[in-house]
């Protein structure tokens, strides 16, 4: 009978326990993922994820780096966009921990946030691309061009082309702004999503430099009728869902991994700008580059040599879908669907990017007073 | 067990309120009750022994040893609260266990002291019960269980039976004393109840607005109580108000209503409060020597008396009789009646 | 001061320490830096721009419209909670906090799937109509916000004013009833003046969660469409630091006047509660025919719009619309590793949310206490303590983390640390306050009692003040470890892929269209908040309602 009592356990016994097994997790954790020493290199989220193997892409691309050097690259894609990059780059400053950079740019290069976290690099690899494009991003070589892409209004031929709209051929952006087009039309929000903000640079840029007309004079005609979305991936949904919205501000080689993908003629065509006999496009140009202060400094000078050479390069157009940098690539038969560069002038060069660098804030505080 | 002093304790609380001076003394194995209505300060009063309001002024002594600056635990003291206060979370074994427990005796002690107080208390077969599962009744002869477990020096009980009954109520008194007397530990308890305070105690101490008023044992108390409050409280009944005819070397002269009471006591002032117990009261029918007129109000039987209420002069006076008289009273409520007191009963309280 | 005091402060000292260095040092580093950065930028200049202006105005009107119509919502139900006698109330109980509960990028996932463009609602309008176009979408835009914000909030108004009924002592009800008072005087004299201040304090709540919604306002609102937390978001992505900090300084003076008023509202909610043990309850069976037609109306209302995205997100976690096919393959992600794979996140998650929850306590427990202390400058100060994190941007709480304490220590490259703390503090104010309505049930008697029994502080406080605590303990466990893995805008910000919780997994699937990955990680959070809901619904006899 007595000795069913309760007994009471001695407390600090309790405590100590409770210590111990915390103190274990925590420290087994700790130790689980303790960083090994490695080459890191900021990225965002999606980069290099786009092609078949995305799981052992990074080991197929960086792979022979990390032999040569013995050293891991580690490909870290931050959960967020090239903006966000650079804020954890501006945060990390006083104490860096990542020594490469991927993804920053050609506007995002123009903010002073973005040239504070870098150190200018001139790789002797950089003759491997055109000069233009390297001084189109940055003539500094704060960056040194990755790959490209040109941002431009992309549609689907089921609904819109040259027979049922003939206008789609010669795109202006009055012939954009008729009811017809804009009620078409999904962009993203520039805020919040790079292709969004080349678009509205485009947009300036034609109004401004070649029409010589105010830019938001176009926006107070569409506001009501085209549709922004907070990024690229709700603006692609809502084109690829709908069948009242074909248009979509996006990438001129969406034709090219749409056809790479089904195996046939994409059922989506670019449409550039066309004005004066030329076809018009904004270029972005996506760079790396070396961090500033950086614990690596050395090997990762030999890093981004490596990245301009063809052992990288050649992997962008299947992956990444933008171009390659490097020009000598040979492309894939689905790019006979994409938008060229070459076929197309640059909206980019019309637009001194001093006078970005400028006036970014206003437009975009403009713009949003428009829109609201 | 322990002899304590209270010496010159005083206590001023922020709303203003003050205990105090408080002088008591508690002898070894005695059994002492603070008695006073609710806001008197009886249970500040116990507060400040036990440990859990500190003391300011004054001194506490155990044993001539001052133990003002000890805590709680280290007084050695156990306390049964108003509330009961058992810990929800354990069951009455381990209620009663606390104590000795804490103090990490060894489990065979404790488990051969608990059972020897369950059995002393008469709960021996609750000890596996949770505390949700036993009565009210229970609930106290545990909660005793437990501060007695560990052989405190000094036992503070504050109200324990207040939300009882009154037939357990006072069953438990009666143990309570019993248990006391038998272990003969020195014991301070707090009521508000007079019939309380008179079954259970050695002496006991009235408080009022925080200042003892008066010690004695409950007799002294019935018999002499120093002043109005007093007697009052303690229920020796009739208050009164006497004009002084004449005051001497020999003693003083008063009257209340034609009715002439002589007293020992030299009185100057003009007018004097006197108390008078029921059952020196007496009444008759027809009119005797020294006696006033008055109008029966009620009649209350008693265990072997009939208590009386009578009105004189808008003052109500209190009577007790024997029982013999009853007949002789039926139908006579709210007709004449003559009073006169017993000359003995008569007490001049101190203004 | 004797020891026991000295303890007594270093006990309540310690936390306030911990605040001061996580939030306190953090955000005003990050304002001031900011404010220096951009020596130009003038405070009144951001203030009065046109379109902080509109931000201001907008993120107000929305919070307003929003509380309005939550408490309009919640009001029936909270009635029907505290009166009506029915089957599996407990299991209503626990599933009406769930919303409040649950990560807000899990509410946008089944906000989407229920009321977007070809949801459920739509399907059906689409069937109605004849059409295979959307024709309804209730889940973007102006329209979309108030919704979410009215089915993340109504759990607040529905469990603090039906506590507040069930508190409503029945005999008052009763004489009025006999002094002939009709329905209508008695709602307006005796029960409305009763739940007046739990109404107020509920009202300010939600009005201060709508003013700083952040992840539903981004994902489902439309060009343009700004609350404040917003705008400071957007100014940290532009480097635009001046603005951020003049914001943030903005933001913390009206919520800090909010989160005050609500101090004092809660005061006079606690002390206007008499103890009451019988609750006045009705069966189902003895309403009239009219209250059972509105009744019947109200809650098919209230389970389209709680429980239909809830469902919803069910359904999306198995469904893949681009196949229209049923699949777990969500529910296998969750096992993988590797890019993309939710094992590693879902390990995070729980790891991160436990220890967060036992922060959360350790710290919560000796705040509470300090509510608890006499006069009024320790609980109030404690009281603003606790509710900081309720009324800073998570987003400049999380930057300030970075920048000030992990950024010095090394940490920003292994940050797990930073990120439980971001968590903690995110999940602090519920865990205390959960602590704190245990604390003032404990008999101070009983306390005295243990000590006058020999008891030393630390077996006092193990064997008879926790024992006691555990039902608030473990209400406030739940609720940290909900925020906890609910937390997404902080974590986003802090964390490195290897660090990335389920909340932020979701996000990212959301941004690559795998909605049947998204679904099946929030169906897991859901599930993971609504079964310690239960739990504690089950244990502790006190409902979750007086917890806020």
């Amino acid at each position: 009978m007595s000795t069913s009592y309760p007994t009471r356990k001695n407390p600090k016994t309790i405590i100590l326990a409770i210590v111990v097994v915390a103190t274990i997790a925590v420290a087994s954790f700790a130790i689980l993922t303790w960083p090994r020493p490695s080459l890191k290199v900021y990225t965002y989220d999606s980069f290099m994820l786009w092609g078949d193997n995305p799981e052992t892409i990074d080991e197929t691309v960086f792979g022979q780096f990390e032999i040569e050097h013995g050293i891991d690259v580690e490909i870290i894609r931050l959960p967020t966009d090239a903006n966000g990059i650079v804020s954890r780059l501006v945060a990390e400053s006083e104490n860096p921990q990542a020594d490469v950079v991927i993804g920053i740019d050609n506007i995002l290069i123009l903010q002073e946030a973005a040239k504070s976290v870098l150190t200018p690099y001139s790789s002797p690899n950089v003759d491997l691309i055109d000069e233009e494009v390297v001084d189109a991003l940055d003539p500094d070589h704060y960056l040194i061009p990755f790959d490209l892409g040109l941002v431009s209004i992309i549609y689907e031929t089921n609904f819109i082309n040259s027979t049922s709209h003939p206008t789609i051929e010669n795109l202006t952006l009055s012939n954009l702004a008729t009811e017809e087009f804009a009620t078409s039309l999904v962009t993203e929000n520039p805020h919040q999503s790079s292709p969004g903000l080349a678009f509205l640079l485009s947009q300036i840029t034609i109004a401004e430099k070649i029409l010589e007309t105010d830019w938001t004079d176009w926006w107070d005609i569409v506001k009501d009728d085209i549709n922004v979305q907070a990024g690229w991936t709700e603006a692609w949904t809502i084109w690829h869902d709908s069948s009242e919205r074909n248009m979509l501000v996006s990438y001129g080689t969406d034709p090219a991994y749409s056809s790479y993908y089904s195996g046939e003629a994409p059922d989506i065509a670019v449409a550039p700008f066309h004005y004066n006999d030329n076809d018009y496009s904004w270029m972005q140009i996506e760079g790396i580059g070396l961090v500033k202060n950086g614990p690596n400094q050395a090997l990762a000078k030999q890093f981004i040599d490596y990245c301009l050479t063809a052992q990288v390069q050649q992997y962008i157009a299947l992956n990444q879908w933008m171009f390659p940098a490097n020009p000598n690539i040979e492309l894939d038969d689905a790019f006979q669907y994409a938008l060229h560069p070459e076929e197309v002038n640059l909206l980019n060069t019309l637009m001194p990017s001093s006078e970005i660098a400028a006036n970014l804030t206003q437009w975009l505080d403009d713009w949003d007073l428009i829109m609201a | 067990m322990v002899r304590v002093e209270l010496k010159q304790l005083n206590r001023e609380f922020k709303d203003g309120t003050r205990i105090g001076p408080i002088d008591l003394s508690v002898e070894e194995g005695e059994l002492v009750t603070l008695l006073g209505p609710s806001g008197s300060g009886k249970t500040t009063t116990l507060r400040m022994v036990a440990g859990f309001i500190p003391i300011e002024e004054g001194d506490l002594l155990f044993d001539g040893k001052s133990v003002k600056g000890l805590s709680p635990r280290e007084r050695t003291i156990g306390m049964v609260f108003q509330s009961i206060a058992l810990f929800p979370n354990m069951n009455v074994f381990q209620n009663i266990a606390f104590a000795l427990e804490m103090a990490e005796k060894p489990r065979g002690e404790v488990i051969k002291r608990v059972e020897e107080l369950a059995n002393l208390l008469g709960i021996e077969k609750l000890l596996h019960r949770d505390i949700h599962e036993i009565s009210g009744g229970e609930g106290q002869r545990v909660a005793l269980a437990r501060a007695l477990a560990r052989n405190p020096k000094l036992l503070l009980l504050d109200e324990p039976f207040s939300a009882l009954d009154p037939q357990l109520r006072e069953r438990l008194q009666y143990e309570l004393r019993r248990i006391q007397q038998s272990l003969g530990i020195t014991t301070i308890f707090v009521t508000h109840s007079q019939q309380e305070a008179f079954a259970i105690s050695d002496r006991i101490a009235v408080l009022e607005d925080g200042v003892v008023v008066q010690v004695g044992t409950p007799n002294e108390l019935y018999e002499h109580p120093v002043n109005d409050f007093v007697a009052r409280f303690i229920g020796s009944g009739n208050v009164i108000e006497a004009s002084v005819v004449e005051t001497g070397e020999s003693g003083s002269v008063l009257q209340f209503h034609g009715i002439v009471i002589n007293t020992e006591k030299i009185v100057t002032s003009e007018k004097v409060l006197i108390s008078i117990k029921p059952e020196d009261v007496e009444v008759s029918l027809q009119e005797t020597e020294n006696c006033m007129k008055g109008t029966l109000v009620s009649t209350t039987p008693q265990v072997g008396a009939l208590r009386l209420m009578i009105e004189i002069a808008n003052q109500q006076i209190l009577s007790i009789v024997e029982n013999g008289i009853m007949d002789s009273l039926d139908g006579r409520i709210g007709k004449e009646i003559f009073v006169s007191f017993k000359d003995k009963g008569v007490q001049i309280l101190n203004q | 001061m004797d020891r026991r005091d000295v303890v007594r402060y270093a006990i309540v000292g310690i936390p306030f320490a911990i605040l001061i260095v996580f939030i306190v040092y953090p955000v005003i580093s990050v304002i001031i830096r900011g404010l220096l950065s951009q020596p130009s930028v003038n405070l009144l200049e951001v203030i009065n721009s046109p379109i902080t202006q509109r931000t201001l105005i907008f993120t107000i009107s929305q919070a307003s419209v929003s509380t309005f119509l939550t408490i309009i919502i919640g009001l029936p139900g909270a009635f029907l909670i505290a009166r009506i006698k029915f089957r599996g109330r407990w299991l209503v109980r626990a599933a009406i906090v769930v919303p409040f509960v649950l990560p807000p990028i899990a509410v946008v996932v089944g906000f989407i799937q229920m009321f977007g463009p070809y949801g459920f609602v739509d399907s059906i309008a689409m069937t109605i109509l004849g059409t295979n176009q959307s024709v309804l979408n209730f889940a973007y835009g102006i329209i979309g916000i108030l919704l979410a914000h009215v089915f993340y909030n109504i759990p607040l108004v529905i469990l603090m004013v039906s506590s507040s009924l069930e508190r409503l002592n029945p005999d008052l009800e009763d004489s009025a009833e006999s002094l002939g008072a009709s329905k209508i005087q008695k709602l307006r004299h005796i029960i409305f003046p009763h739940i007046r201040s739990s109404l107020f304090a509920s009202g300010i709540l939600v009005f201060l969660f709508c003013f700083m919604s952040f992840p539903i306002v981004l994902a489902l609102g439309e060009r343009g469409i700004m609350t404040v937390e917003v705008q400071i978001w957007n100014a940290f992505r532009n480097f635009d630091y001046g603005e951020a900090s003049a914001l943030v300084l903005l933001q913390i003076i009206i919520t800090m006047a909010l989160a005050i008023s609500y101090i004092y509202l809660n005061r006079g909610a606690t002390d206007s509660s008499g103890e009451t043990r019988s609750i006045r309850r009705i069966g189902l069976s003895d309403l009239e025919l009219k209250e059972k037609i509105l009744g019947s109306i109200y809650l098919i209302l209230i389970l389209i719009l709680i429980a239909g995205p809830i469902l919803a997100l069910g359904r999306a976690s198995i469904f893949d619309p681009t196949t229209g096919t049923y699949t777990l393959r969500g529910f296998e992600n969750l096992l993988e590793l590797g890019q993309g794979g939710g094992l590693i996140p879902l390990i995070n998650s729980l790891y991160y949310g436990g220890l967060a929850t036992i922060l959360a306590i350790v710290l919560g427990i000796p705040l509470a206490y300090a509510h608890q202390q006499r006069g009024k400058t320790m609980p109030t100060l404690s009281s603003i303590m606790t509710l900081l994190p309720l009324g800073i941007s998570s987003i400049t709480i999380a930057y300030g983390l970075m920048l000030m304490i992990a950024v010095p220590l090394g940490l920003s490259f292994n940050p797990w640390p930073i990120i439980i703390i971001a968590q903690t503090i995110i999940g602090l104010p519920f865990t205390v306050r959960s602590i704190e309505i245990s604390l003032q049930k404990i008999d101070q008697n009983i306390l005295d009692q243990a000590e006058s029994l020999g008891a030393s502080r630390l077996q006092k406080l193990f064997f008879v003040e926790l024992p006691l605590l555990a039902p608030g303990i473990l209400v406030g466990g739940v609720f940290a470890f909900a925020m906890a893995i609910g937390e997404m805008s902080a974590t986003l910000f802090i964390a490195l892929p290897q660090n990335i919780t389920l909340s932020v997994l979701i996000y990212q699937q959301l941004g690559v269209r795998k909605f049947v990955e998204a679904g099946a990680a929030a169906v897991i959070l859901v599930t993971l908040c609504f079964i310690a809901f239960l739990i504690i619904e089950r244990i502790s006899e006190d409902s979750t309602g007086g917890m806020l």
